[in-house]
């Protein structure tokens, strides 16, 4: 009994070992930063000239203490619930538009959702600043007054622009929850005599309240801690939104640490509670819509153009054609034009973007050192976690496991505010380990915003994969290493391609993070771009926005087309090993059994 | 209500699924659509359930044109109840509120309903399960559930594809009893889907057999059984040995025929037959170590090649020396009696346990020696 419980504790110290990289890799890249900042609002005096651990609440008696913060909590709150409810409405819609249509327009609404999914809020917001401000495109073309748009510049307009960019996170959900929706469902509800739009309200629409409460939750989310729409509109329209205050208490003078930290605190509370309310309700419940029987509703009727999908277009015009088409217009046309003929046209702008002077070329190559580098990172260690998640389950990967989950809800700007406390905290000083300000600071923001991502992407890659195909290579003697290079990169390679290339264009436009930790002087291509559009230059950031959108969209499509050779190439592989098997396989079958 | 199928055909992209299908339901009965896959048997329940238009045809249900080559009356509107294979209870509905449905949409009374729904929770023995959700009962409950949401609002007829397909080979044995039961006290016009025929051999009162969108054979269990019309029907319904023999002469319901030596006299005739076949049932069979020709039966030399224990038989794979053809066949039998594999038998072939069957192209393909 000694020996057993001796070897068990042996064991239980080996597993801790085995994720003691993961767990310090965890504790630099999220753990630290969000537990200083998390510190920050009941130690307020932990980041000071003169460290004290006396705890207070006054920081969060701070952050309501000023009526700017109290409104931008409401201002965040009431519009991340509209702009829910709303992009729950027009992302149900563009679902069943799609999912039901023929495959050309599917793949057409399909296309379009993806696009407003990769597009930075703040772009979009730009694009609608550009179309509808005074003087902007719609004015320009139309010949408009000034002071039409006053009315867009208001919470009503923020609600329209944020509904139609959470669209995708409603639309995913639903699309999927629409196709497995067993066409048996709607049908015995038929035979009992229900009518197509009693049906709709009674059976299919309950049926599909677990993707609805996720979609919607996810848009309540993204909307609540949503930066680029803060960052862009909120100067703008003079709506305080929480996270541009958690923003401006660290980047203007003067620095209020405190309101920061316990806007952080409130934001991750708030979002927190949403999730916790959507479970919540699935709690005990059952919407289990597939079986091996289960025949898709989808492919019922699935030639037509329906209503559903001419909505849809309409949408996707409002979500995604306007706002980006405005700013490709705002980057071609001349300061002067008043119509869309083709002497108005101009390519001056790119010119004045990409010159040395104006540091546009510059912080493009900057970033896209830093997107390489975290790419590069993130991808291998996104490999190693999710590798040693699934294979070696212990209590300490599954700790790693939940942080991961829960870190992948904490908002950007939350996230690159914690690195300013956590990197720049007195304690470092003496072991020279104070990083804020720095390239590597900015780097390991990069990394910790995408390597959640990754790690999910890789799990799902990986819980495909049978365990006993690591237990055979175990049991022929190689080593983990042997079985993560041999066996299972091999295996996922498509995957991590498509790790990388989601990270390298993730970060070419990530704006909180890069925003609040750059090195001086040295602002990377999303700051340019906030930045040139904070000094009214539109047209030149318009210009940089569809430099880098072009890049992102070449770089989308190598990666596509590298990930479609590999599971090509993975397919071909496996058909040419079915067809040297065959022969042998045939001899199996036909010989007399017993 | 009684159903009345007039050629009913039905193509999906240029391939024909069903074709000419001539059928009478009788009111009341219970008929089993019998068929492997892609026979055309689900399609054939989807068009009786209105999920389906017809190429061509005509399906009458009681009299009223269900379908025909212009019009399909919507499923709605047709007053029948299904069963489907995996049971498609509503999750987010309760036991009640899932068999009160079909009442609520015609709009009946809360005291009626209340009552019906009672009602036939009570003949699928379910009574106690009213606030339980689906996800809560075992795979049997929520096919009693399917059955009693099915009949509650009194279909005139019951359709249900392949109902026990989804549970495992115990609950299917007791289902099919309790089944049964409950659609007899029903008294409902049935229909049911299945491709395995002991479930129809054991709760139909008529078997429609389909094969490639035509119907095979129609008939009670004991016909399609007993007397089935072609090599398909004949291994379709259960074991058989297929063999080719020689006609020496033939009589109106009796023939003489030459196989491995043996002279036999077998029921049919093959004066109507494309291309006939003599079937023997592997239960008719014996096996010994004697060989005792007589009048009754021939006895052929054979060896046993591989055999199987099933419980509460011995299934034998026996080559059968053919002293005119030079050629050995195989062929199937079931025995009480062990017998080691290579040991010298005789097999026992009783007269008239061999029936003629239409081999038509597929005989070739499905019989079992030779």
């Amino acid at each position: 009994m000694t020996i057993s419980h001796s070897k068990h504790s042996v064991r239980h110290i080996r597993d801790w070992l085995g994720a003691a990289p993961s767990l310090l890799l965890f504790f630099i890249l999220i753990l630290y930063p969000l537990l200083t900042l998390l510190a920050q609002t009941v130690l307020p005096n932990l980041f000071g000239v003169h460290m004290s651990l006396i705890p207070s609440l006054s920081p969060l008696r701070q952050v309501f203490a000023n009526p700017l913060n109290l409104e931008a909590v409401l201002n965040s709150l009431v519009l991340g619930l509209v702009s829910a409810i709303f992009a729950t409405a027009l992302g149900t819609v563009c679902a069943f538009g799609a999912v039901r249509a023929h495959r050309g327009w599917r793949l057409t609404i399909d296309t379009g959702v993806w696009i407003v999914f990769f597009a930075p809020s703040y772009v979009i917001a730009q694009g609608w600043v550009s179309l509808m401000q005074d003087g902007g495109i719609a004015a320009e073309l139309f010949h408009l007054p000034n002071g039409w748009s006053h009315w867009f510049f208001s919470r009503v307009g923020l609600v329209i622009v944020m509904s139609l960019r959470y669209i995708p996170f409603v639309y995913f959900a639903m699309s999927q929850s629409i196709r497995n929706i067993g066409k048996e469902f709607e049908q015995a509800g038929r035979l009992l005599g229900a009518k197509r739009t009693y049906l709709f309200r009674k059976i299919t629409l309950p049926l599909m309240t677990p993707a609805l409460l996720a979609g919607a939750s996810i848009a309540f989310a993204e909307g609540f801690g949503d930066f680029g729409f803060a960052a862009a509109i909120t100067p703008q329209t003079h709506i305080p939104l929480i996270t541009y205050q958690i923003y401006a208490s660290l980047n203007e003078a003067p620095v209020d640490y405190p309101s920061a930290a316990g806007l952080s605190l409130i934001l991750i509370v708030v979002m927190a509670i949403a999730f916790w309310l959507q479970m919540r309700w699935m709690r005990g419940r059952s919407y289990s819509t597939i079986s091996t029987h289960s025949r898709a509703a989808a492919t019922h009727g699935s030639h037509r153009f329906t209503s559903a999908t001419a909505v849809s277009l309409v949408i996707l015009f409002f979500a995604l054609i306007l706002p980006l088409g405005s700013t490709v217009l705002e980057s071609l046309l001349k300061d002067s034009a008043s119509s869309l003929a083709f002497h108005n046209f101009t390519l001056h702008h790119y010119h004045q973007a990409l010159e040395l002077s104006s540091g546009g070329l510059g912080s493009l190559r900057r970033t896209m050192i830093y997107a390489a580098i975290s790419a590069s990172l993130t991808m291998v260690f996104g490999l190693y976690l999710a590798f040693t998640m699934i294979f070696k389950k212990t209590v300490a990967t599954r700790l790693v496991n939940n942080i991961m989950i829960a870190t992948i809800a904490v908002p950007g700007i939350v996230l690159a505010a914690g690195f300013i406390f956590a990197y720049n905290a007195v304690w470092l000083i003496p072991l020279h380990l104070v990083i804020y300000g720095t390239p590597i600071c900015l780097g390991m923001a990069y990394l910790a915003g995408s390597l959640p991502y990754a790690i999910r992407l890789q799990l799902g890659a990986m819980n495909q994969m049978s365990p006993n195909l690591l237990t055979a290579a175990a049991s022929l003697g190689a080593k983990q290493w042997t079985v993560l290079r041999r066996v299972v990169l091999p295996l996922v390679r498509a995957t991590a391609v498509a790790t990388f290339f989601m990270t390298l264009t993730g970060t070419m436009f990530e704006l909180p993070a890069s925003s609040l930790l750059y090195p001086a002087g040295y602002p990377p291509f999303p700051e340019t771009i906030q930045k040139t559009f904070n000094a009214f230059e539109y047209a030149r950031g318009s210009a940089l926005t569809v430099i880098g959108m072009v890049i992102v969209f070449v770089l989308y499509g190598l990666g596509r087309l590298l990930e479609s050779r590999l599971v090509g190439g993975e397919l071909q592989t496996a058909s040419r090993r079915r067809r040297q098997k065959a022969p042998s396989e045939v001899k199996a079958v036909t010989s007399p059994t017993p | 209500m009684e159903i009345e199928l007039k050629d009913v055909c039905k193509e999906f992209n240029g391939k024909k699924v069903l074709q000419g299908i001539d059928l009478s339901i009788p009111k009341g009965q219970f008929t089993a659509l019998l068929g492997p896959s892609g026979c055309g048997k689900t399609t054939l329940l989807n068009a009786l359930a209105g999920f389906l238009d017809i190429d061509g045809g005509e399906i009458v249900v009681g009299g009223q044109t269900w379908s025909d080559e212009g019009v399909t009356l919507a499923p709605e509107k047709r007053n029948v109840g299904m069963v489907f294979q995996d049971f498609a209870l509503w999750p987010h509905l309760t036991v009640y509120e899932n068999v009160a449905f079909g009442l609520k949409v015609k709009r009946r009374r809360a005291p009626e309903i209340a009552v019906r729904v009672q009602e036939v929770l009570a003949t699928v023995q379910m009574e106690g399960y009213v606030n339980a959700y689906p996800h809560q009962l075992s795979g049997g409950q929520k096919q009693r559930i399917a059955i009693a949401r099915a009949l509650a609002p009194n279909p005139s007829v019951l359709l249900m594809d392949e109902p026990l397909s989804s549970l495992d080979a115990k609950l299917r044995e007791q289902m099919r009893w309790d089944l049964l039961s409950i659609i007899k006290s029903a008294k409902i016009t049935t229909v049911y889907v299945t491709h395995d025929q002991m479930e129809a051999l054991s709760m139909a009162d008529q078997i429609v057999l389909l094969h490639d969108g035509i119907v095979e054979q129609v008939g009670t269990p004991q016909e399609l059984f007993d007397n089935p019309q072609t090599v398909f029907a004949a291994h379709f319904m259960g074991a058989a040995n297929v063999i080719e023999a020689e006609f020496r002469e033939s009589a109106e319901n009796f023939s003489m025929i030459q196989w491995s030596g043996a002279t036999l006299r077998v029921h049919g005739s093959p004066a109507h037959m494309q291309q006939p076949m003599v079937l023997f049932r592997p239960s008719s069979l014996r096996l010994s170590y004697e060989a005792t020709p007589s009048s009754l039966h021939s006895s052929l030399p054979c060896i046993i090649q591989a055999r199987a224990y099933h419980g509460f038989t011995w299934q034998y794979r026996v080559q059968v020396k053919d002293a005119t053809r030079q050629l050995p066949q195989t062929v199937e039998v079931w025995s009480a009696d062990e017998f080691a594999i290579g040991t010298q038998l005789f097999l026992h072939v009783p007269a008239e346990s061999g029936r003629l069957v239409e081999g038509g192209e597929t005989a070739k393909l499905t019989h079992l020696g030779g």
